[in-house]
């Protein structure tokens, strides 16, 4: 067969003691980067750009990729432990593999994400092999209506994130919502909400915001605390058990979901994986049996995600392998240093350069076996980070927290902005103030808007496109099929309460 | 007894050190008058997120720097997210810095053309011109317009109906030059904006769009691949390489324009003369290396170096890009 | 200090948050309203989605209104009561709290002119005092290498600059 001929030729060039060891130090270098909060695989991988000389081609491309898988094994670690998401893809990750954490079972979480990614990454690198064209050709069919349409569907998902309070859930939105209209506005350069800052010109960045709401307002907490009960009353948060075999079939459904959904979301251009957690939380929520566990350490509210997060990296190549079209930010730069190598992606890149791209293929397989071997040792490693005298583990959380934050752009005021969003967060917790509909609203507002107003203008201000295109007519009736499911199940709730 | 005089060493020993330091330090600054310069490490800010066009050209030219070794102190490429933000560090923070360079490109022109930046290239001190992209206007393979003429012809007759599509920034300043020149009323075209020039093709390939503004390096694999046809390109005459040499120019399609994106290399307002002068040597010499001229290639940028004229240079071309920012209805005094 | 159905105090957190966001949400309408916008062919243009989003801000801050008032209204429901009341936070806490802010405030200001490593030392030192006093010995010693190996990871490995002040490295 053709495709085990191509496989074949790909592992053969992949396979190498040199370029498993660039994998290696790749896959290494990314969980790193990964770990530390605000630092991203866009970090690591210009920084390849500038060493290329020092390595043939496709050991760079290899060690390429082991940082772009990399990342997204380690962004959940922190928050796991801490709650300090290490990338905006791990946010989704705090709200119940910390309170896993919190319980003592900080080691079945880190397993359950290393595996799910595991999962997530080998089963994507299946289907980019076996479905790249067509699926980039669906891909191709999502204009700014129906990215409109998804996003408004993605945002009903916050009446799932926010049960106990909705009143308060739809406030938080709202305010997420306003947050990403601040800065530039793409379509006109208008700019709004700056008052006069020229950092807010540029928006509120989601993992500024993100660190400050979850792992500042946690020190917070902490310290309060610690203040009343002293030191010895902490939650004793390290972990001691291992996943069990029952916590792995818990988590098998919601791997295969989070992969199937992170693959498709991160397929469409521009999406990225972020989106890809919180809607397969909210799957996952919406299908349990029991989503009133969910926020305070399901299993399945880990598994999920972090398998939607390494699915959608790797769908994020599809569009970039088989059109040339960058799916994300860091797809951006691999666009560059691909260029560099004098590659050139996009629909001629498997007919002419099939041996690059089988490589590529071939060193995902393997880059996702190493990072298993080595995350899930590192799993204890990690997990003893939590025996660290709290009094020294929270300032070095903090200390993180501030460097991630500050690198971003070099900002001090992107400091300032995280301490605020850090005391929001702390009363936001006292009160009942959902944080995660705010995220969600962060992280899809802005595409939102700017997709109705392309759809606006590409149709010449023709609001029918929203229902005459048949996907966005799809996708915009399941939003109200959902919308007033929810409404019915809510009144109902409070007609038996009444 | 002892101890004093042990306190009194102590203090000539500081003494000595401090004086020693001293003359060090003002050795140290008249050797950076001179010939020493650069002599610590240079900071090489980049002016948006990692991956971007000024990121990738910094990394290139650190590169090259490093690998033919022209510079001997270690260069550190900065991200500072955002154009406007950047140019406003750059201003604030390292106008007296001479360690410092970055990189700018039209888009400092146009934030400054627009209001959304206060600065512009008289605000600090632009060394010299690297690298230059060119636009093409696309089209998707089977669509009906052959010439740029057809498409001008939809536009004026239709323009609600002939919605276009491409990046948010530079790029709408080549599509408002080239369309205003062909006498088009841009405040009444559908420009729908996006990210960057790729980001723009999808709508494009889809057919919601008409046509795309892009440079020609960003969709260079949709046009390899014949899924986009290019029906002009913007430099003053036609490009080199097989699928661009029979492409006329915006001239020879009838609209008398000639456009770019270049990218130049500027330092700090206060940079002192020597230092001005070591960097547009450094990288006049760096342009004609090899390393430079195989990266340019392969990113398919334009080779378009220029030092000592570069002031006036920038003095026109923000009286051009004024004046098509206020065609496009984007100047700062616009009242709604 | 003890809460009792809430009668004392009329301005509950709930209240103060709806009414002072109903009263920014207008002042960004009104703002947002008077902005001279761009000439560009649109359909919406870049003020309405900021103003949607602000009026239906007022209207879910007037939810909250209006649920805060219904609550205590009825103090006994057939709901089990919340498991554990939220224990009011004293001022020892507060107090605790506003330094850890303040330490995180003075590093954000320290951060650049005295530098990433002496920062970092002296903002770990300050935050582990509040966590827990005394222990000098064992926070120097793991706070200084702590900062250098930090410094060293981001600036050598990671190559992102930090800002090395004060000292010359």
């Amino acid at each position: 067969m053709d495709l085990w001929a191509n496989i074949s030729l790909g592992f053969s060039q992949a396979i190498s003691l040199q370029n498993l060891a660039y994998c290696f130090i790749g896959a290494l270098y990314g969980t790193v980067i990964g770990v530390l909060p605000g630092i991203g695989p866009l970090v690591g991988i210009s920084i390849l750009l500038q060493v290329q000389d020092e390595q043939d081609d496709v050991s760079a491309v290899v060690m390429l990729a082991g940082i772009y898988y990399g990342s997204a094994y380690g962004g959940s670690t922190t928050s796991i432990l801490v709650n300090t998401p290490g990338e905006s893809s791990a946010v989704v990750t705090c709200f119940d593999g910390y309170q896993m954490a919190v319980q003592g079972r900080a080691k079945a979480a880190l397993a359950t994400a290393a595996i799910g990614s595991f999962f997530a990454g080998t089963l994507a690198t299946v289907a980019i092999m076996l479905l790249a064209m067509p699926i980039a050709r669906l891909g191709i069919k999502f204009t700014p209506a129906e990215y409109f349409s998804l996003l408004l569907l993605a945002l009903t998902m916050v009446s799932t994130l926010a049960t106990e309070s909705p009143v308060k859930g739809l406030f938080t939105t709202l305010v997420g919502l306003l947050l990403a209209t601040v800065g530039m506005d793409l379509q006109t350069g208008r700019v709004r909400f700056a008052f006069g800052s020229h950092w807010l010109i540029e928006g509120v960045d989601f993992i500024v915001v993100a660190i400050g709401l979850f792992a500042i307002s946690e020190v917070l907490v902490q310290a309060e605390r610690i203040q009343k009960y002293g030191l010895q009353k902490r939650e004793q948060i390290s972990g001691h058990y291992w996943i069990t075999m029952q916590e792995l079939k818990q988590s098998f459904l919601p791997y295969v979901r989070g992969t199937v959904i992170g693959f498709l979301v991160g397929v469409l251009p521009g999406a990225g994986s972020t989106p890809a957690t919180f809607f397969s939380y909210a799957v996952e929520k919406k299908s349990s049996k029991h989503p009133e566990q969910f926020g305070k350490g399901a299993i399945e509210g880990v598994a999920g995600p972090e398998a939607a997060n390494n699915a959608a990296n790797q769908g994020a190549l599809v569009p970039l392998l088989t059109l040339g079209i960058p799916g994300s930010a860091t797809t951006a730069v691999m666009l560059g240093a691909f260029m560099i190598y004098g590659i050139q992606p996009g629909p001629l890149l498997f007919e002419k350069d099939p041996a690059f791209v089988w490589t590529i293929i071939a060193s995902m397989y393997i880059g996702n076996v190493i990072l298993l071997i080595l995350n899930l040792p590192l799993v204890n490693v990690f997990a003893k980070l939590l025996d660290l005298p709290a009094a020294l583990l929270f300032s070095m959380v903090l200390t993180f927290c501030t460097m991630g934050v500050y690198s971003i752009r070099f900002a001090v005021f992107d400091v300032f902005l995280m301490i605020i969003f850090g005391i929001v967060g702390y009363f936001m917790r006292k009160h009942d103030y959902p944080a995660a509909p705010l995220l969600l609203a962060l992280v899809l507002g802005e595409m939102m808007e700017q997709g109705l107003r392309r759809a606006l203008t590409l149709s010449n201000g023709d609001w029918t496109v929203f229902v005459t295109r048949p996907i966005s007519l799809g996708l915009l009736s399941v939003t109200v099929l959902s919308m007033s499911y929810s409404v019915i199940k809510y009144l109902r709730g409070k007609k038996r309460q009444a | 007894m002892k101890a004093f005089r042990n306190r009194e060493y102590r203090l000539w020993i500081v003494t000595a050190l401090l004086l020693a330091g001293i003359g060090m330090g003002t050795a140290g600054s008249a050797l950076a008058a001179g010939q020493d310069y650069p002599g610590k490490t240079m900071l090489m800010i980049a002016p948006s997120k990692p991956g971007s066009g000024f990121d990738t050209t910094m990394r290139a030219v650190v590169t090259a720097l490093t690998q033919e070794k022209l510079v001997q102190v270690p260069m550190t490429v900065m991200n500072m997210a955002g154009s406007v933000p950047g140019t406003a560090q750059i201003v604030l923070r390292y106008s007296n810095d001479p360690n410092m360079i970055a990189v700018m490109s039209t888009t400092g022109s146009l934030n400054y053309a627009t209001g959304l930046s206060p600065y512009y290239h008289k605000d600090w001190r632009p060394i010299a011109r690297l690298i230059s992209a060119y636009y093409g206007i696309f089209v998707r393979q089977d669509s009906p317009y052959k010439t740029l003429g057809d498409l001008i012809k939809d536009l004026k007759s239709n323009p609600g109906g002939t919605p276009l599509s491409g990046g948010y920034s530079d790029d709408r300043l080549c599509y408002g030059a080239l369309f205003s020149k062909a006498g088009i009323d841009i405040t009444k075209i559908n420009y729908a904006a996006f990210a960057g020039g790729v980001e723009s093709a999808g709508v494009v390939l889809e057919g919601s769009a008409k046509a795309l503004v892009s440079t020609i390096d960003d969709v260079m694999g949709l046009l390899e691949s014949k899924q986009l046809r290019l029906l002009a390109v913007s430099p003053g005459k036609r490009m080199e390489g097989p699928l661009l040499k029979d492409i006329p120019t915006f001239r020879e399609a009838g609209v008398d324009v000639e456009w770019d994106n270049f990218r130049y290399i500027l330092g700090g307002k206060g940079m002192p003369d020597h230092a001005v002068k070591y960097w547009r040597e450094t990288l006049g010499k760096m342009v004609k290396t090899p390393t430079w001229q195989d990266m340019i290639k392969k990113y398919r940028w334009g080779d378009s170096f220029l030092a000592e004229g570069i002031d006036k240079f920038l003095d026109e071309k923000q009286v051009v890009i004024t004046d098509v920012v206020k065609k496009l209805g984007m100047d700062k005094k616009q009242k709604k | 200090m003890k809460e009792t159905g809430g009668k004392k105090s009329l301005f509950t957190f709930d209240r103060i948050v709806a009414l002072s966001s109903i009263l920014i949400a207008l002042f960004l309408i009104h703002n947002e309203y008077n902005m001279p916008n761009p000439n560009i062919q649109q359909t919406i243009g870049p003020s309405f989605m900021p103003i949607a989003i602000l009026v239906a801000l007022i209207f879910s801050a007037l939810l909250i209104l209006v649920t805060s008032f219904r609550i205590i209204r009825k103090p006994e429901g057939g709901e089990a009561a919340p498991a554990e009341p939220p224990a009011k936070t004293t001022a020892g806490q507060y107090k605790i709290m506003a330094m850890v802010i303040l330490g995180l405030l003075v590093y954000a200001i320290m951060l650049v002119p005295v530098g990433f490593i002496i920062s970092t030392t002296i903002l770990i030192l300050w935050q582990a005092q509040l966590f827990q006093r005394g222990k000098w010995i064992r926070n120097l010693v793991v706070s200084i290498p702590f900062s250098i190996i930090v410094y060293y990871l981001f600036v050598h490995v990671l190559e992102v600059m930090l800002p090395m002040g004060i000292l010359p490295l």
